[in-house]
């Protein structure tokens, strides 16, 4: 019975695991997008979107039948709930990468401006980062992993600025308001890379722990 | 943790927030202080230093693998192990501040105050009025036995079930409304506490659920322990609950140990013993 119990709970991560590299594969897609759009990259980001869907739902359905028919609790249980949330963020995450796909379509002809792709591929990068990062922690258990995604977000969130911060300063034009949603989108990427690491967090402390300045719900 | 360390208590991590559905430590009514129990069996030690505090109006779950110790302790809240001859219980048990086992304490009154409800329905063959009405008649409770009949057959969810039908046999009833009964004439005396020892675990798989309902219905007005191998059901029903095990001396004699006793909600999130985590997720015992 506790056997198979535990090979439930492993393919459960397994699967969250499985979504979270095929969202770091979107990321760089969509960074991908940005340095040099052509139409199939948005197909390519829209099955990684898909694919991502499908271990959403997948999730959630093995969640809800482990939840009826093991009734777990204890580490077991936050393991659980963890996957649960990760799933949640991940899909998220997805979505914002095939949105930034779409965001980078060429405007008139003319593709993101070099300046701003200067800006947006570090903090992409860095998403792609720490979303391994919060990722590993969580199969780890490993809390000083999880500890580290704050200070990175931090350096997102500068570097998304900066192109608000231009976008701004160009004023009104073709790009200004598309890099404003650009760079909402890879910042909101950190932000739920950042509520991953919290969950790895809860299943190691049981406490919920909030890290302040990611706003990612 | 080593097996010989102290059992964890609450608030053991204070930056575990209590459960919000319960009153907080220092606002609980203690009715039963604990301290280094033990009872032997003649000369074997059966269950030691058991330190705990079981508060008023909760429902409090003892679990732990089978000959942890669990039944033997709760048979000391009532003295019932004073029935076995070769028992003995040692440390301390006070019942609200009181010694419950001073020489001046009549084993039969404090039996009438904490009533009992074992794991077999065991109504007597008598009628169902016969059996609820049995324990006032001998405890000499004078005068209005019909209303204390119907009140304790209330209390126990059971009265609307038998109310046309209380010359009936009691046995003629299902296992669950059996067990209801038994739970109806342990409160036929008014008791303070009810003591329920694996109440549900001759049942069928439904009744099992109007006796937990019960017991949450029940801790309004009494303050009731129950011992359980189902630990759902102490996750389900318990407000408190506490883990024993078994510990495994020379000569392979088996004494059974608290290892943690903490809020349900806080047992089943996020144990701090090693060994109740292990227990409650499946991994042993």
């Amino acid at each position: 019975m506790r056997a198979e119990f535990d090979a439930e709970l492993q393919r459960l991560e397994a699967e969250v695991q499985e979504a979270g590299n095929v969202t770091v594969q979107g990321i760089r897609g969509a960074i991908v997008a940005l340095e040099d759009w052509e139409p199939p990259i948005l197909d390519h980001l829209t099955a990684l979107d898909e694919r991502v869907d499908v271990i959403y739902r997948q999730v959630e359905t093995d969640v809800e039948q482990m939840l009826a028919r093991q009734a777990p609790v204890a580490t077991d249980l936050r393991i659980v709930l963890g996957v649960l949330y990760t799933n949640v963020h991940l899909e998220r995450m997805s979505h914002n990468c095939l949105r930034i796909g779409r965001l980078a379509t060429p405007v008139d002809g003319a593709a993101v401006p070099r300046e701003m792709v200067a800006l947006l591929k570090p903090a992409l990068l860095r998403g792609a980062e720490m979303t391994r990062v919060a990722l590993d922690a969580f199969a780890l258990r490993d809390e000083a992993r999880a500890r580290e995604l704050p200070e990175m977000d931090e350096l997102v969130d500068h570097e998304t600025g900066a192109l608000v911060q231009l976008a701004l300063e160009r004023g009104p034009g073709a790009w200004s308001g598309n890099a404003i949603f650009l760079a909402r989108s890879a910042e909101r990427i950190a932000d739920h890379a950042v509520r991953i690491a919290e969950q790895a967090l809860y299943v190691v402390t049981a406490r919920r722990i909030e890290f302040s300045g990611s706003s990612a719900a | 943790m080593d097996a010989t360390a102290a059992p964890i208590r609450i608030g053991a991590d204070p930056g575990m927030a209590a459960s919000p559905a319960l009153p907080p430590p220092e606002a609980r009514e203690i009715v039963f202080g604990v301290r280094g129990a033990s009872v032997h069996y003649g000369t074997h030690l059966a269950l030691r230093d058991v330190d705990l505090d079981v508060y008023r109006n909760f429902v409090t779950a003892f679990i732990g693998p089978s000959g942890c110790g669990k039944s033997s302790f709760i048979r000391c809240f009532n003295r019932l192990n004073d029935l076995i001859p070769t028992a003995r219980v040692g440390g301390q048990i006070t019942y609200h501040g009181e010694d419950l086992y001073a020489p001046a304490v009549d084993a039969v009154e404090v039996r009438q105050r904490i009533g009992m409800v074992f794991q077999k329905p065991n109504p007597f063959p008598k009628s169902i009025y016969d059996n609820i009405a049995f324990g006032p008649r001998v405890l000499g409770m004078k005068g209005g036995l019909d209303e204390r009949v119907e009140q304790a057959l209330q209390r126990a969810a059971i009265w609307d079930e038998v109310k046309d039908r209380l010359k009936t046999p009691a046995l003629s009833l299902s296992g669950g409304q059996q067990q209801r009964l038994c739970i109806a004439r342990a409160l036929a005396t008014d008791p303070d506490v009810l003591l329920m020892d694996e109440p549900c675990s001759a049942l069928d798989p439904i009744a099992p659920a109007k006796i937990e309902e019960l017991m949450l219905e029940l801790r309004r007005d009494f303050t009731v322990i129950v011992v359980t191998h189902n630990m759902q059901q102490a996750a389900r029903v318990a407000d408190m609950t506490a883990f024993f095990t078994v510990e495994v001396g020379d000569e392979g004699r088996r004494t059974g140990i608290l290892i943690e006793y903490d809020e349900t909600a806080r047992m089943f999130t996020n144990p701090q013993d090693s060994r109740t985590e292990a227990y409650v997720t499946g991994r042993f015992g």
